[in-house]
């Protein structure tokens, strides 16, 4: 069987894609935490002060929480959480390396946006799918940021990188 | 030739002639021509060959309903095919090459065809082609029919971004009707997307002219593209909406200039669709010659590109609306007569003749029209333009689920109210005056002050149906070479639901889908049946509306992008050692480390049995199960029972479908007495989160129990064989004194570090798994370790091979659609549990009871490895299969070929010799236990 040449890489953190008012680059979260079930008493035992963010809310400082589903958010520290396993009501688990961060920023980042992910004006969650690819996304000040997934990143890289020549 | 090009007329840039030749003859329009207003101008009549008679073909529309100029297109050494002279702009050095003929469309050789059409109706071909059998005639049709060629060398380019929108109001269609919507709903303050396929907004503005409100309408589309943009709306023009999918989803196809296409999926909230109408033909003898064109389209070409369809031209119609196209064309300097149905007619315009009450009957030209016959009267012309009225363009109401009924003023089937969520305005609603399509459009754009006015006395027209009396052929759809004939076939035949006349005689089926045919075709069939139309009924609108390039479409996911797989945190950690990458399970994961596969393959297996192997576990699940109901969902959706198991400890189980068949196979490891992780194939992960996720919300309560599937969280890296234990040592890790199938948590270098001693290889084996920034580090550290006891990075063809010696199994490799636990010697839980598991009830069906099951097994042969998929016979039989091989290679540890094979009543069948058969080569083997090597396991405690 022949090989097939995957020319493409994940992206190292700080790797950076570039076009005429487009700037996407790559970061690695500092710590992050699933946690599952009674949401708001796994915020006040960890993080009290994260804000829960749905699609496209704007991100502030760390810490923060970016809810997935009903019952489910990555709620993302500035240093990992000691802690893992089942609370009363919750249940956390370190997920510091589970996603990569692509934050899109310039004056067309809206376009990079348009072009992978459809509106859902006023989602509860934060989770979508970007570039086909499942992703949490936020609002900065400047853009967006999108966690893909790190298996997924390479693929969700390469799209990005076409996209923004094209558009 | 007969057309030609007026002087002054069209808005093309006559300082810029633009060459292109046509069959290999050169020709020139001007920037801003099409295909087709350049070659109606100065190229040849006949443009293509008809499909099934090959008979010759000329230009009949203006859009992309147009049937006949089909067109091969070389532009930049890329040759496109089955391009529409219509819809293409021309550019300089294009080369067109007419399709379905041969040589070319002037002198195509299947012409002949066209004398023995009657022996090739509708539907010969369900009746013919036996003898000799099909595939002595199908190489000969290809090759006769079919429309354009591909170039094998044109790979366009996956450059076709997709871009999501969302609007308040989508306006399909930017004529008299979309503009007057577009600008009420601006006005109110309304987010307005309007998408038009032509270049320029105006619809039929563009060529039949008018005054909106007193001014020219070019003042009335200025504003109302000012107003859109102001409201924050936007205009899309040379953009098909060619698809309507459910919740308000619409796709859109836009071309750009000098630029790629883009994909459209747009979300509106509301639509209003203003696609307007297409003119029908008329149904007369030989109505199919070149020469014979759309009324309308005359029009079209004549004001938009100066492109004059001829000379002497007689039009047929039965309503109003060819007689402005009759006074241009008699402007322009043509010979006009108008032929009309009606003895009731408007004045004639100047400068023409006008036959009234009459109808043409037959049109004579052998290679193009030269007269017609009027009721009995010879006509000489060089030119026939056709009006038999028109047919709203409703797909994408219908594409949204809408209904049509038919509307006796317009003659034709217009949206019914109230059935789609598009609201259908303008001549797509059968308005076909100027004045009743901006009034129809401002109520769809929610206007509240007056509508746009224009003075116009609306289109009067008489329903105009084929008569099945006429003599001759007289054709209904001219793409697909159906005639009125054919639909009397059909309708004889039994064929008279709609479904069956598309199907039968292919009406409607060819590029224009139907758009010149099908209400003549049911209209046909109507009367032959003595049925109404409405009982006849109508075929089912599909997306797309218009051919849509398949590189639109597929974007950017072609080549890697098309199923790319995961990566491995460490891929550049493997790369730098000499891996070779394969695609396994989903992941893009190390196959061998070297040059040469087979002795790499071989070298590392070795080395692993002798020394040790390191290998990148990171793609195996990690889902862990946490809270006080884990144990209890474990114990529900797995095989093997994992409430028993002691925190600390693993346990090797089964996931199983509903209907008792092995979904997967794996390790739970137990952290806890309220934490577990599923270590899934790398392949199932998903699938096995969602059997227990379904478990976990229907059957048990929720909050007791959550899923987290962390598998890209960690790299895991294994050691593995006999020196195992050494490297660890030497690499400085504290590693806890753990027996075999057992986990401990604990830290490296203050990092999170989890050791797990569970074997995939039969040998002493350590999973270490650390958070994945720091693989990188891990890997270092075991690399050097292991290098210095000689150990090596091992790939999954070795890893695969070491597996098959102990008679471990892979999901979908040695188990398939029917294999079940006790199959693979797992019988135990099914005879034990008394529980309710997920499955259980089908392991005892008369099925999974039966004694003569494929059972897994080993085989030992000669030193060639059998074959995988190689058939196991009985020996002495050579046609029943007992079953096969399902995985198979040369052990360097046994220094032999070792199998597993899946055996009807196999373990029954332990040490006897059977036939291993495969492609004509058979193969001696005797069948043993699937474990080949260290039975007893003693490898595996170090």
């Amino acid at each position: 069987m022949v090989e097939r040449d995957w020319t493409t890489r994940t992206p190292e953190p700080g790797a950076t894609l570039e076009a005429e008012g487009i700037t996407i680059r790559c970061h690695r979260q500092d710590a992050a935490t699933l946690v599952s079930g009674d949401l708001a008493a796994a915020i006040k035992e960890l993080a009290p002060s994260a804000q829960m963010l749905g699609l496209l809310e704007l991100l502030p400082g760390a810490p923060f929480a970016l809810r997935i589903a009903r019952d489910r958010a990555l709620l993302c520290t500035r240093d990992p959480l000691a802690s893992e396993g089942w609370y009363n009501g919750f249940a956390a688990s370190a997920a510091d390396d589970l996603y990569l961060e692509f934050v899109v920023t310039g004056q067309r980042a809206p376009e990079v946006v348009a072009s992978c992910m459809s509106e859902q004006p006023g989602s509860r969650s934060a989770a979508t799918l970007f570039a086909g690819y499942g992703a949490l996304v936020a609002r900065l000040p400047n853009g967006v940021s999108v966690r893909i997934q790190a298996p997924e990143a390479a693929a969700a890289w390469a799209h990005l990188a076409n996209v923004i020549k094209v558009l | 030739m007969s057309g030609w090009r007026h002087p002054e007329l069209g808005d093309v840039d006559r300082r810029k002639p633009v060459w292109f030749t046509f069959d290999g003859q050169p020709l020139s329009g001007f920037a801003g021509d099409t295909l087709a207003s350049a070659l109606l101008a100065g190229g040849p009549r006949i443009l293509g060959r008809s499909f099934k008679y090959h008979r010759p073909r000329g230009l009949w529309g203006l859009g992309g309903e147009e049937p006949n100029a089909i067109l091969d297109v070389t532009f930049d050494g890329k040759t496109t095919p089955n391009v529409r002279a219509t819809t293409e702009k021309l550019r300089n050095g294009m080369v067109l090459q007419s399709v379905n003929a041969a040589p070319d469309a002037a002198r195509d050789r299947f012409g002949l065809l066209d004398l023995a059409h009657r022996f090739l109706p509708a539907g010969f071909y369900y009746k013919t082609f036996m003898a000799l059998g099909w595939m002595r005639w199908e190489p000969l049709i290809r090759e006769m029919a079919g429309l354009g060629k591909l170039d094998a060398t044109h790979h366009p380019p996956a450059d076709t971004p997709v871009m999501n929108a969302a609007c308040d109001l989508l306006v399909i269609g930017a004529g008299p009707a979309g503009l007057a919507a577009a600008a009420a709903a601006a006005r109110n303050g309304r987010q307005v997307w309007l998408v038009d396929e032509a270049r320029a907004v105006g619809g039929s503005l563009r060529w039949r002219g008018g005054e909106i409100d007193g001014a020219p309408w070019t003042d009335f589309a200025a504003t109302t593209c000012n107003a859109v943009k102001a409201a924050g709306g936007r205009i899309l023009t040379d953009t098909v909406l060619w698809g309507a999918f459910d919740h308000g989803s619409y796709a859109a196809w836009q071309r750009r200039e000098d630029q790629t296409n883009v994909h459209w999926r747009i979300r509106a909230q509301n639509v209003v669709l203003a696609a307007g109408a297409i003119e029908r033909p008329l149904w007369f003898a030989n109505n199919d010659l070149p020469g014979i064109m759309s009324c309308e389209a005359a029009l079209h070409h004549l004001v938009l590109y100066g492109a004059v369809a001829g000379r002497r031209i007689v039009i047929g119609c039965a309503g109003d609306a060819p007689y402005a196209v009759a006074a241009a064309l008699a402007k322009a300097g043509c010979q006009v007569t108008l032929v009309d149905a009606r003895k009731d007619t408007p004045p004639a315009p100047d400068g023409m003749r006008i036959i009234r009450g009459a109808k043409i009957t037959r049109a004579h030209g052998h290679r193009e029209v030269g007269a017609v016959t009027v009721d009995g009267t010879h006509l000489d012309c060089d030119t026939v333009l056709v009006s038999g009225g028109f047919t709203p363009s409703v797909h994408l109401h219908c594409q949204a689920g809408g209904k049509l009924d038919l509307d006796k003023a317009s003659d034709s089937l217009i949206p019914r109210a109230g059935t789609s969520p598009i609201r259908t305005v303008g001549a797509a609603n059968g308005a076909f005056g100027l004045a009743a399509a901006l009034e129809q459009g401002h109520a769809a754009g929610s206007g509240a002050a007056p509508a746009p006015r224009a003075v116009d006395r609306g289109w009067a027209l008489d329903p105009i149906r084929p008569d099945p009396g006429i003599k001759g052929r007289v054709w209904i759809d001219p793409q697909n070479d159906v005639t009125l004939k054919d639909v009397r076939i059909a309708a004889q035949e039994g064929y008279q639901s709609v479904e069956h006349l598309k199907r039968y005689t292919t009406l409607g089926m060819a590029t224009d889908q139907g758009r010149n045919a099908n209400f003549a075709g049911l209209a046909a069939m109507a009367v032959l049946t003595d049925r109404t139309i409405a009982e006849t009924g109508t075929t089912t609108y599909r997306p797309p509306f218009t051919p849509v390039p398949l590189s639109v479409i597929g974007g950017m996911r072609r080549g890697e992008a098309f199923s790319p797989p995961k990566r491995l945190a460490l891929e550049p950690q493997h790369r730098t050692c000499g891996a070779k990458f394969r695609e396994y399970g989903g992941w893009l994961r190390p196959a061998y480390y070297g040059e040469d596969e087979a002795t790499a393959q071989q070298d590392e297996a070795r080395t692993a049995r002798q020394a040790a192997g390191l290998y990148d576990a990171s793609p195996l699940g990690k889902i862990e199960v946490i809270g006080p109901g884990a144990a209890e969902l474990l114990d529900f959706c797995g095989y093997v029972r994992m409430s028993t198991l002691k925190p600390g400890r693993a346990r090797y189980g089964f996931m199983l479908s509903e209907a008792g068949i092995v979904h997967d196979d794996g390790v739970v490891l137990r952290l806890a007495e309220d934490r577990f992780i599923v270590s899934a194939s790398s392949s199932h992960v998903g699938s096995v989160r969602l059997i227990l996720e379904e478990a976990r919300q229907d059957r048990f309560d929720p909050s007791r129990v959550f899923l987290h599937d962390v598998t890209a969280h960690w790299a895991t890296l294994t050691v593995s064989g006999p020196l195992a234990r050494a490297i660890l040592a030497d690499a400085g890790f504290s590693v806890p004194d753990i027996p075999h199938m057992s986990v401990a948590e604990t830290r490296w270098k203050d990092i999170p570090f989890r050791i797990a001693r569970v074997s995939f290889t039969g040998d002493a084996s350590w999973e270490l798994s650390v958070p994945a920034r720091y693989g990188g580090e891990l890997h270092a550290v075991l690399d050097a370790a292991g290098t210095a006891h000689g150990a090596r990075w091992i790939g999954l063809e070795a890893l695969m091979l070491l597996r098959a010696e102990k008679g471990y199994v892979l999901i979908g490799k040695d188990t398939d659609g029917v294999t079940m636990p006790h199959d693979l010697g797992w019988g135990g839980p099914r005879a034990s549990r008394q529980d309710e598991y997920f499955g259980r009830r089908s392991l005892f069906t008369p099925e999974a009871n039966r004694n003569d099951r494929r059972q897994l097994v080993g085989l030992q042969s000669t030193n060639v490895p059998l074959p995988t998929g190689a058939h196991i016979l009985a020996p002495g039989d050579t046609r029943r299969s007992l079953g096969f091989v399902t995985s198979s290679y040369y052990s360097p540890t046994l220094d032999r070929a070792i199998a597993l094979a899946m055996i009807n009543g196999g373990r029954s069948l332990v040490g006897q010799d059977v036939t291993v058969f495969n492609l004509g080569e058979t193969y001696l083997a005797r069948v043993t236990d699937a474990c080949a090597y260290d039975p007893k396991g003693e490898r595996l405690h170090g």
